[in-house]
Order: structure tokens, then C-alpha cells, then sequence
């Protein structure tokens, strides 16, 4: 390797400057903002100290998007890390032909698609006139079931309706993820189990998992880092509705922003976003380098 | 014998994968349908097989606006996936094939970038991109694009390029290369399958995301699809199908995409582990 004094500056500078001053210095300004309170579209600020933080604690609509998100995160834990590995398991170990491979092929697509055209399709599913849930409850005689404004439209589901949407989605993305690294586990370690007897589900539980354990820790911190910063899915479905029963952080801070013109209270906000992923960041950062999958 | 009694104990778990299959195709084929028939037929029954196909939806999708997305898309997708490359190779190279004192400091200043997100950062860049005049222009998102993409980039090049062994580079030296011809002549070339995995994992981001270009371009002449298509429906609200047939059109590239290099998908997918 060759010592050099200045050589290597010049090819990093780039990204260096680009990286600086479009991610590092945005979050910093970020800090700064959120202790002050202004609008969009004028210059002035006013100091307000803590109380956007102040605010934030009372704040109905964001306690609501508080709490919708941990159901986001729930549920994304179950399906998208638990329910991926029993794919991830069955379509590598126990379906192992070509079955396994089309399934896993199969249940990846959903992830290609943007998030526009899968809300696209979400609301005509669940439209409540044509959509293809209601008529298929009216299809097989459970007419108790058929909502009339649809399961988006009524506060007490909408927020599952949304929810359910990441996990049609991505759950196969997980699953891909999983199978990869059960793909490196060396043959060698389920013959030998196999030639003691050990059932599927024991090589399951006593091999696979195991050996998986640090690509199944990395999909569960992307899991939470995705999960805090949920947007699009509830601006397209819902915009955050019935009333705010839909909001999460992200929507809110969008919308504290853009809508309501509170861009310091917005910003509070993307502190507290920035403070979960970036905790979460650290740790996937450290488990990724100290493991053989990078 | 032995293998037949094996295939029944698995046939329930053949028959719950297959259920998976259905709920995922399903609703896709549904779509599909749907996309080709007329608005009166489907409010009648949207199960079934469309009696003529109208291809006409298609069309209308395509002239009402989704033309113009499509093209933004491409013009973005491709002028930011080249410059994140390029940079980022560049940045690359610097950091591993030179020995220079804040090597360890520079690297981690880029990677710790990945923590760092649109979401968390919106209104600083806003008004940032209010007072340089590059607020609601394709110029600022590609800038966007490009530096939030960086880290991972650096990252998955760094790994790959460390790995190169040092005596090629040597000779080369020897024979009075400069240090740019070897990035041009040999890195570049060597490093073609980390290139290419990276601008495909780059591409499908950049083809998808929402957030960024959702608060940075006002105008619907600059919009790119996952932000038109949003704006198509408000104006559509009741053309479900012309609706689906945008959806179908807007999702395409990237699906034939997949199904044509499954195996570089998987590849950039676990190289990368990060989700968008």
C-alpha cells in the first residue's frame, strides 16, 4: 500500500463534502431547530427553549403516533422477523426442491414494488363498495362482516388495515435475507443430524437457528429502524385518518411541517426519530463488522 | 417407500406455502385484471376474467401524466446511480488503497452516515434548499439521493475493494501509472461485480422512494412516479382502473428486472442488509 500525504484527499473529498454537508449538517441544524419555533416560508425564529419537548409530551395526536408505532413494531416483529424464519426454514430445509425455490422467488416480488402502487392496490382491496375483501365476505355469506366504510375507513381497524400492509410487503424481503444465510451453513452439520435421527424441527431449533442468530439480530434492528421511520404508507393510505387514529412519528412531523407550519415542533420530532434509529444504527453497524457476513 | 411416507408428513407445510403463494399473487392478478376492464364492468364483478380487454386504460394511464413521471424516474435514477458509483468508488479507492493518518477517522465519518435519514432531517434541508434555490428542482434530489446513498456504497466498495491484493497495483506503479490510471485501468474493471450489485441496489431505492421526492418537487411536470402516481390518484379518484393500469405500468421495470438477474438481486440484497 502505497503512503501518500494528500493523494487519497482528493478522491475522498467528494463524498466526504456531499455526505457533510447534506446529512451530517441537516441534523445538526435539526438539534438547533427544535428549540425554536418558525415557519416555512420566513426567516424569523423565535428561542422557545424546551417546549416543543414540552408539547410533545401532552400532545394527544402524538401520543397516538407514539402508539400506533409500537403496533407498527409489533407486528413487524412477528411477521417481518419471526414469521420470515419459519419461511426462510420451510423453504430451504424442509421444502428443499424446486418448490422451495419458486416459493422463495414468489414471495420476494412483493418488495420490488413502490409503496405508491402496493397503497394503490391496498385501498381497492379494501374499498368498501368493490373492493375484494368485502366482496369476498359477502361472497361467502358472513355479511356481519362487511364494513361500510371500509376496514381503512373506520377508526377502529384502520390502523391494522395499515399496519398489515408492510408484512404482505416485506415479510418475503426478510425471508430472502434469512435464506441466504442459511444457505452458508455447511451441509455437513445437517447430515450429521440427520444420520443421529434428529428430526426437522430439532435441526431447526439446534442448527439453524442458532447459526443464523447474527443475520436474524441485523433484520431485527432494520425491522425497528424502519418501523420509527414509517411514512408513506400512512400518507397514502390514510393521511394519518379517521381523525389522527392512523398517525405515526414520521406522518405527524410531516405534517406538523407542511400542514400546520410548526417546522421547530416538526423538527422536535425528527429528534426523537433520529435518537431511536440512530441507537438502533449503532448497534446493526457493530454486529454487521464484528460478523463473517461483511 | 421411505421417501413416499416423507412427502405425506410434508404435505401440509406444501399446502400452507402454497396458501402463501395465493395471497401474494392474488391480489397482483386481481390488479391485472381489473387494470383491463371498463369502469362499468368491474363495479359489476371484479373477479372475474375482463370480457374485452380494453387496452385503451393503459393508454389513458400513460398520456395522463405517467408518461412524464416515467421519464423523470429514469433521468433521476440514472444520473444519480452513476454519480453514486463514481464518488463513491473514488471515495473507496482513497480509503484502501493508501495508508494516510486519518484513514480510520474518514471511514467512519461516511459509514456512520447510514444512521442518518431523510426522515429525521427534512426541515433543515428544506430551508436549506429554500436559500440556494434548490428546493422543487431535480438537481436538489439527485443531490439527495446521491449523498444518502453514499455511505452504504462506500461501504459494500470499501469491502470489496480491500480484498484486491497489493502487488498488482505495484507493478503498475513501477511501470510509472499514476495512481488515477489505477483506479481507471484496474480497480474499476476489477471491481465491476460490486459495481454493479450497488447501482442495483441504489436503482430500486431510487425508484421507489417517496419522502424525498415528495417534499422537494412541487411541480407535477418534475414529479417521479412514486410521487405522480400519488397525485394521479387524487385526480382519478373514481377510474379505479385507470388507476390499476398505471400501478401495472409503474411497477414493470423493475419486476422483468428482477425476474431476468434474480440471482445479482440476492447478491446486492445480502451485501447491502439495509432496507431502502
Amino acid at each position: 500500500m502505497k503512503k501518500a500525504r494528500y493523494e487519497p484527499y482528493f478522491y475522498i473529498a467528494p463524498a466526504f463534502f456531499l455526505v457533510a454537508v447534506l446529512l451530517y449538517y441537516p441534523i445538526v441544524m435539526n438539534f438547533l431547530y427544535s428549540f425554536h419555533s418558525f415557519k416555512a416560508y420566513s426567516s424569523d425564529m423565535t428561542f422557545v427553549g424546551l417546549k416543543n419537548y414540552l408539547t410533545l409530551l401532552t400532545d394527544s395526536r402524538f401520543l397516538t403516533a407514539i402508539s400506533n408505532n409500537l403496533i407498527f413494531l409489533v407486528l413487524n416483529l412477528i411477521f417481518q422477523v419471526g414469521v420470515a424464519l419459519l419461511l426462510a426454514i420451510l423453504v430451504e430445509n424442509v421444502a428443499q426442491n424446486r418448490f422451495g425455490k419458486l416459493c422463495r422467488t414468489i414471495y420476494y416480488i412483493p418488495s420490488l414494488f413502490s409503496i405508491t402502487a402496493i397503497a394503490i392496490m391496498w385501498q381497492f382491496i379494501f374499498e368498501p363498495s368493490v373492493g375484494l375483501v368485502n366482496n369476498l365476505f359477502r361472497a361467502v355469506g358472513w355479511d356481519s362482516l362487511v364494513s361500510i366504510k371500509g376496514l381503512l375507513g373506520q377508526e377502529s381497524t384502520a390502523i391494522y388495515t395499515v399496519a398489515a400492509m408492510p408484512q404482505w410487503q416485506f415479510t418475503g424481503y426478510f425471508m430472502m435475507l434469512l435464506v441466504v444465510a442459511i444457505q452458508k451453513i455447511p451441509d455437513e452439520y445437517y447430515e450429521a443430524a440427520e444420520i443421529d435421527g434428529a428430526s426437522k424441527f430439532r435441526q431447526a431449533l439446534m442448527i439453524t437457528i442458532p447459526m443464523v442468530k447474527e443475520m436474524l439480530l441485523v433484520t431485527v434492528v432494520m425491522t425497528v429502524i424502519s418501523t420509527f421511520k414509517s411514512f408513506a404508507e400512512v400518507y397514502q393510505l390514510t393521511m394519518g385518518g379517521p381523525g389522527y387514529s392512523t398517525l405515526v412519528v414520521g406522518m405527524y412531523s410531516y405534517q406538523s411541517a407542511f400542514k400546520f407550519d410548526r417546522m421547530g415542533y416538526s423538527s422536535a420530532m425528527g429528534v426523537v426519530i433520529f435518537i431511536i434509529t440512530f441507537a438502533f444504527s449503532v448497534i446493526q453497524l457493530k454486529v454487521s463488522r464484528s460478523g463473517e457476513e461483511l | 417407500m421411505h421417501k413416499k411416507k416423507i412427502c405425506w408428513r410434508r404435505l401440509p407445510i406444501q399446502l400452507f406455502l402454497l396458501l402463501l403463494n395465493v395471497i401474494v399473487l392474488y391480489p397482483i392478478f386481481w390488479i391485472l385484471i381489473n387494470s383491463f376492464k371498463s369502469t362499468s364492468e368491474f363495479l359489476q364483478n371484479s373477479f372475474n376474467l375482463p370480457s374485452v380487454l380494453h387496452f385503451e386504460n393503459y393508454l389513458k394511464a400513460w398520456s395522463s401524466g405517467l408518461n412524464r413521471y416515467f421519464l423523470n424516474s429514469v433521468f433521476i435514477s440514472v444520473v444519480s446511480i452513476f454519480f453514486t458509483t463514481l464518488l463513491s468508488s473514488l471515495a473507496a479507492y482513497g480509503l484502501t488503497r493508501f495508508r494516510f493518518k486519518f484513514r480510520g477517522a474518514l471511514f467512519t465519518f461516511i459509514l456512520c452516515g447510514l444512521s442518518l435519514s431523510i426522515e429525521s432531517s427534512f426541515v433543515p434541508l428544506f430551508k436549506l434548499f429554500q436559500s440556494i434555490h434548490l428546493y422543487n428542482t431535480q438537481f436538489g434530489v439527485i443531490l439527495l439521493y446521491i449523498a444518502f446513498r453514499i455511505p452504504l456504497t462506500v461501504f459494500l466498495m470499501r469491502s470489496y475493494f480491500i480484498s484486491f491484493p497489493k502487488d498488482i497495483e505495484e507493478a503498475a506503479r513501477m511501470d510509472g501509472c499514476s495512481s488515477f490510471a489505477i483506479y481507471w485501468r484496474m480497480i474499476l474493471p476489477i471491481g465491476k461485480p460490486i459495481l454493479a450489485s450497488s447501482a442495483l441496489m441504489n436503482l430500486i431505492f431510487t425508484w421507489n422512494e417517496f419522502l424525498t421526492a415528495l417534499i422537494f418537487l412541487e411541480d407535477q411536470d418534475l414529479m417521479t412516479i412514486p410521487v405522480g402516481l400519488n397525485a394521479l390518484k387524487g385526480e382519478m379518484l373514481q377510474e379505479w382502473n385507470i388507476q390499476l393500469a398505471a400501478v401495472v405500468i409503474a411497477s414493470i421495470p423493475l419486476i422483468i428486472m428482477f425476474l431476468c438477474m434474480q440471482k445479482q438481486f440476492v447478491k446486492g440484497l445480502t451485501a447491502g442488509s439495509v432496507k431502502g
